[in-house]
């Protein structure tokens, strides 16, 4: 019996999206530093312009370096497609302004980046778009708010800074019960961890800042598309569905079928919004990518440790980590993250938000700042930070207390990292 | 766009432009476990040249009803039939693989129906490897991986 050989995940890393270039032999991924591109004449622009044929015009659209980019991903997600965009949150915004108009509803986890849940709960409430949180371990939750105007189930593999982990196959099916498009933030796991096409889900979406780049150098964000969700039998997304006067009446879904949805969004919102990704920011994230899968390797065995050692500490109340048997997602994280649940995890340091943040001021390896996934060591106060613009009762559904520190871990020597931990949580209980 | 033939609904690309029956028409027939959407920019590209483009779901694929037909000689009478329901008295047919040999066998049968013709990735002989069609039979997802796999090749 024959079998294909397609490349692998570790192959794709280094390759996807990209050959040699054939006029000059570089093996690198060159960094194609313009804004346009030469017509080779009028109707060539024209055709274009109307989506006609592939080719580059401006770079707010497309531009070589940046579509390297674009087709690794997708090839890492096992997706049809992917448009690259400025940030994490420039990616999450197109998706929605793709989906819907103005009336539509978002059911969403109510464990999320802060920034996200400032979008859904202050920003596209402006534009007539309403979000209802709920428990992201509960998907019967998300099925009792979904009503007649919902038009997209969104979460993260891994909520932040709770560590929950959602039920993927289980939401997913609430939300196709709904003929709506379940949409997964997967920074936190990255397609290493985790590919959660497999599970379900429809889109995709990344901020590339933070492992897929993995050294902090760059903002970047991806959007990607599985293909599979079937835009006509929902018969919920007209933008997809309908003739679009933007391009003399183009129909996404009939013309371009299981790349309907990428197509529109880089044809309409990249175009009209313009949160496209520089070319050199692209380059810097493909460097990254080239080794995710050894950085992650040990991103996750070092967490491991971490718990291990965190777990025992007399200073430390509670770890909150999935590979722990006391997380309530213990098994699901068996299942779902087969090769580890990531390096980012919380926990309470015993004397509350003092000793906590005398735990932040006296770490002298891990860096204090706003950010996770980096190959450095991190560690940042969620309440006073990066959630301090949610309520009490959002903190709470987010299941972030006052005296939680969200613990990034980097790939230095696990010895250094524990040893660092274990003189600043000493000094956490001076004072 | 969607139109009756045999009683069945069968779906066409156009290009997302209005029909001109004043234009000459074109038929583009996808391959073996495909459809319509394999020529995205082509079928948009031949309908702004002026040109009727009809990108046709063949039956039991993408939006066209019905069971999937066996033959060769089958897919080229249905696509008589097509022509015949929309009106067509002639047209140029784009072939892509399995589209191709329907194409040829189109031509052979029609010719007054045939302005041009068009075969892309077709041979002299066209066996199948016997593990596909096994694969095809069980309706394993074997038989697309395979289809993906030798058409990209090595180098891509």
């Amino acid at each position: 019996m024959v079998k294909p050989k397609f490349p692998k995940f570790d192959t794709l890393s280094l390759h996807a999206g990209q050959q040699p270039d054939p006029t000059t032999g570089a093996r690198a991924v060159p960094i194609y530093q313009t804004t346009s591109y030469m017509f080779e004449d009028t109707d060539h622009a024209a055709s274009l312009y109307n989506l006609e044929r592939p080719g580059h015009i401006y770079s707010r659209l497309s531009n070589p370096t940046v579509s390297v980019l674009e087709e690794r991903v997708a090839a890492l997600e096992s997706g049809v497609g992917a448009v690259a965009t400025a940030s994490g949150m420039a990616a999450l915004f197109l998706a929605v302004a793709t989906l819907m108009d103005k009336g539509s509803h978002i059911v969403a986890s109510g464990s999320l980046y802060g920034g996200s849940h400032n979008l859904f709960t202050y920003t596209l409430p402006r534009f007539g778009i309403e979000t209802t949180f709920v428990n992201p371990r509960d998907p019967e939750a998300f099925r009792k708010a979904i009503r007649p105007e919902t038009r997209l189930v969104f979460g993260e593999t891994l909520g932040n800074p709770g560590i929950e982990i959602m039920d993927l196959p289980r939401v997913a099916d609430v939300a196709h019960e709904a003929s709506v498009p379940f949409m997964i933030d997967s920074t936190f796991t990255t397609p290493y961890l985790m590919n959660p096409f497999e599970h379900g889900v429809d889109l995709i979406m990344h901020s590339l800042t933070k492992f897929m780049g993995g050294h902090g150098l760059a903002i970047a964000g991806a959007l990607v598309d599985s293909g599979r969700f079937d835009w006509y039998a929902s018969g919920k997304f007209p933008t997809l569905t309908e003739p679009y006067a933007g391009y003399h009446g183009l129909n996404f879904a009939d013309e371009f079928g299981p790349q309907a949805f990428i197509m529109r969004a880089r044809a309409e919102g990249l175009k009209d919004f313009g949160a496209c990704l520089s070319p050199q920011n692209a380059f810097y994230i493909l460097q990254g990518i080239e080794t995710l899968p050894l950085r992650i390797q040990k991103h996750v065995s070092n967490a491991e440790a971490v718990v291990t050692f965190l777990d025992e500490a007399d200073e430390v109340e509670w770890v909150n980590y999935p590979s722990l048997k006391s997380h309530p997602d213990h098994e699901l994280a068996k299942k779902l993250l087969p090769k580890g649940a990531g390096s980012i995890l919380s926990f309470g340091v015993r004397g509350g938000r003092i000793a906590g943040r005398r735990f932040i001021e006296s770490v002298l390896l891990a860096s204090h700042l706003a950010n996770v996934g980096d190959a450095k060591t991190l560690v940042i106060h969620p309440a006073s930070t990066t959630h301090q613009q949610m309520s009490t009762d959002d903190l709470a559904l987010a299941g972030i207390g006052e005296g939680m520190i969200r613990l990034s871990v980097g790939i230095e020597d696990i010895q250094d990292i524990i040893d660092d931990l274990k003189q600043a949580l000493r000094a956490s209980q001076k004072g | 766009m969607d139109i009756q033939v045999n009683g069945k609904r069968v779906h066409a690309a156009t290009g997302s432009r209005l029909i001109n029956k004043e234009e000459p028409a074109v038929i583009l027939l996808h391959g073996a476990g495909m459809d319509r959407t394999i020529w995205q920019l082509q079928t948009r590209n031949i309908a702004y040249m002026g040109r009727q483009a009809y990108a046709l779901d063949l039956p039991g694929h993408g939006r066209s009803e019905g069971a999937p037909l066996i033959t060769i000689s089958e897919i080229s009478e249905w696509v008589s039939d097509f022509m015949d329901a929309a009106e067509l008295a002639s047209a140029s047919v784009i072939g892509h693989s399995m589209g191709a040999l329907v194409a040829i066998e189109f031509a052979g049968n029609h010719p007054k129906k045939l302005d041009k013709l068009c075969l892309m990735g077709i041979a002299e002989a066209m066996p199948v490897h016997p593990d596909l069609l096994d694969a095809a039979k069980r309706n394993d997802p074997l038989a697309p991986e395979l289809i993906v796999f030798w058409s990209v090749g090595g180098e891509a």
